[in-house]
């Protein structure tokens, strides 16, 4: 096992570090200077060239990538060009909104997927079935900008029972908070919902199908046993994978929710970033937000050789 | 007793056998109601799209301030926007603007994945290890974030969201080809064709790619809907198409007059629902359809 973590813990550092050079160059693509961005307008040539110099723009492209990795190690992203604020701090003042979102929307929807694919599963072929799969298949290709929308119009404006718009901390006012980010959360977990429940009930069929659990049956052990103890901790291993292929999803699909209910979280930072050519936020807000994919994907890894004997003990 | 055939008669069964396979492929493909039915929405938007000049009632670009908001009436059938065009019309020719993305971006992705995919596998060693992370660390960015970036470069407009289609999509492609190159590379008629002499070239294009297409057909049918999607949600961000009825945008623009006409915001959305819930389930089947250990098995 520790062979195991110590690979995948650095074949993660490799992916980051070719996460910097797309991140960094892909920035370094965009037509302008930025410190013509800074100056405003019409600024004299001298202007120009001390700004330049300022921000180590007359250097070479490499040496400027390897000073802005070592600055960005020291957790140093660089200054706004719109806020005139160090980027690491408007990004940490925007993370909890974007983190409470997120880790709730990712609990609900392991949970409810999981359920409703073993429900499914153990009801194969009846109306309960069918239904959950017709919601999943829903849930799979419904636009959550659209779902958010409706959501809005249904339990806020034609029944009044949830607020609107608006984000509001859970250490402020418990309830409001709850109140607040039911809708947003639901909305963002639906399309992870609905593959979770698909792929486990498809793992649970192939497991229950096993000679294992057969065996287990013939045993003569409670039909909960069987289906809770044997069937359903191996069918959660392929369910690991998608957890982490949903993550992406999740933290991708906040720029959406955050936009259609209003909440300034790091993916509205970054849509203001893009509108207004702030490159140096929008590349704060990149290289974070896929370090952070990239680091949940080893800790979804890690469980994954947990959970996966013939992981573990190769 | 062994009997020897002659080469005529084994190309005759060989003949007779991938027609059989054919057949059993068609009959389940078409064998499922949902197929047709799904089947018929994609021709549907295929022909909205193809004849919206002459299909929607009126011009979608011709503005009308003393018709803003109009609800539902036999004039205009889902009503009218904040500057008085008409509903249905823009949702025609919106149609245009997601299946000309969905199908650039889908084909450039397959393309570029394919043939990386292709050289990683069959080539192995470092190409295969440069292509295989270059592409885990493309699928650590979420699409959306990408897209994004790319907008933030290229600025706002239809080719920022294919190039970051293309982008987001092509490590898909890259895994599932790569995946398939190294279970067929082994094959003795492989082998074979490199103790005759065959080129790289020739044995990757004449012999791997067409033995390692089937789950690219089911990934290419999938992702049109995916590519759809992320169409409309770009351009409900704003960073999608500009100046052209787009439904995603739609959906934006009515989401200010939820009260006045929820229509302006329920009509497009429930048009993308249904498009990428008929390309889902098409791809769906056609899996099942192609691959011989699922026939059947989800019906």
């Amino acid at each position: 096992m520790t062979q195991y973590i110590v690979q995948r813990v650095i074949q993660t550092l490799v992916v980051i570090l070719i996460l910097s050079v797309i991140c960094f160059f892909l920035m370094h693509l965009l037509p302008g200077d930025p410190a013509l961005s800074l100056l405003g307008e019409e600024p004299t040539q001298e202007e120009i060239e001390r700004v330049r110099a300022e921000l180590g723009l007359d250097r070479p492209v490499i040496v400027q990538y390897f000073s802005w990795l070592a600055d960005a190690v020291r957790g140093d992203l660089g200054t706004s060009i719109k806020y005139r604020e160090d980027v690491t701090s408007l990004i940490l003042h925007r993370l909890t909104p974007t983190l409470h979102i997120g880790v709730v929307s990712f609990v609900i929807s392991v949970v409810l997927g999981v359920a409703a694919g073993v429900i499914a599963s153990i009801r194969r072929g009846g109306w309960l079935d069918s239904l959950i799969t017709i919601s999943a298949n829903l849930g799979m290709a419904v636009p959550n900008f659209w779902l958010g929308i409706l959501g809005i119009y249904f339990f806020s404006l034609y029944l009044g029972w949830l607020p609107v718009q608006g984000y509001v901390s859970p250490a402020e006012d418990f309830w409001e908070s709850t109140k607040r980010i039911i809708m947003p959360c639901l909305v963002l977990g639906c399309s992870s919902m609905a593959g979770l429940a698909r792929q486990t009930r498809s793992s649970m069929l192939e497991v229950i199908r096993q000679d294992y659990i057969r065996t287990a049956k013939a045993k003569g052990l409670k039909r909960k046993v069987v289906l809770y103890k044997h069937a359903l901790k191996n069918a959660v291993i392929p369910v690991i994978t998608l957890c982490g292929l949903m993550l992406p999803n999740i933290i991708g699909g906040s720029v959406i929710i955050e936009q259609v209910y209003n909440i300034n979280g790091i993916g509205r930072l970054m849509l203001t970033a893009v509108f207004d050519r702030d490159i140096i936020v929008v590349q704060g807000c990149l290289i974070m937000i896929s370090i952070t994919v990239a680091l949940a994907n080893l800790l979804v890894d890690i469980s994954y050789g947990y959970f996966n004997p013939r992981i573990r003990y190769r | 007793m062994n009997t020897i055939t002659s080469p005529k008669a084994q190309l005759d069964r060989t003949v007779v056998v991938q027609r059989n396979e054919f057949k059993r492929f068609l009959a389940v493909f078409l064998g499922r109601k949902v197929v047709i039915f799904f089947g018929l929405i994609i021709l549907g938007m295929l022909v909205m799209a193809i004849f919206a000049p002459w299909l929607a009632p009126h011009d979608p670009y011709k503005t009308d301030l003393s018709k803003t908001l109009q609800p539902p009436s036999k004039e205009h059938l889902l009503g009218t926007d904040s500057l008085g065009r008409d509903l249905l019309s823009r949702i025609i020719y919106g149609s245009r603007i997601s299946l000309k993305v969905g199908l650039i971006s889908v084909s450039g992705a397959a393309f570029i994945g394919v043939l990386l995919g292709l050289i990683a596998g069959y080539m192995g060693r470092i190409v295969d290890t440069i292509i295989s992370r270059i592409t885990d660390a493309v699928i650590a960015f979420p699409g959306i974030i990408l897209a994004l970036a790319i907008g933030a470069v290229l600025g706002e407009g239809m080719w920022t969201v294919i190039v970051a289609l293309w982008i987001g999509l092509v490590p898909t492609y890259v895994r599932v080809m790569r995946g398939q190159v190294l279970a067929v590379k082994e094959s003795e008629y492989i082998n074979a064709a490199i103790v005759i002499g065959a080129s790289q070239a020739r044995i990757m294009m004449k012999h791997l790619l067409p033995n390692c297409i089937s789950p690219i057909i089911v990934l290419f049918t999938m992702n049109l809907g995916v590519a759809i999607l992320a169409e409309a949600s770009l351009s409900y961000l704003g960073i999608g198409v500009t100046g052209e009825p787009s439904w995603g945008a739609m959906v934006n623009m009515g989401q200010s007059y939820l009260v006045q006409n929820p229509m302006l915001s329920f009509a497009p959305g429930a048009c993308v629902l249904l498009v990428v819930l008929a390309f889902n389930m098409v791809g769906d089947a056609l899996r099942d359809a192609l691959d011989p250990r699922l026939r059947g098995s989800s019906r």
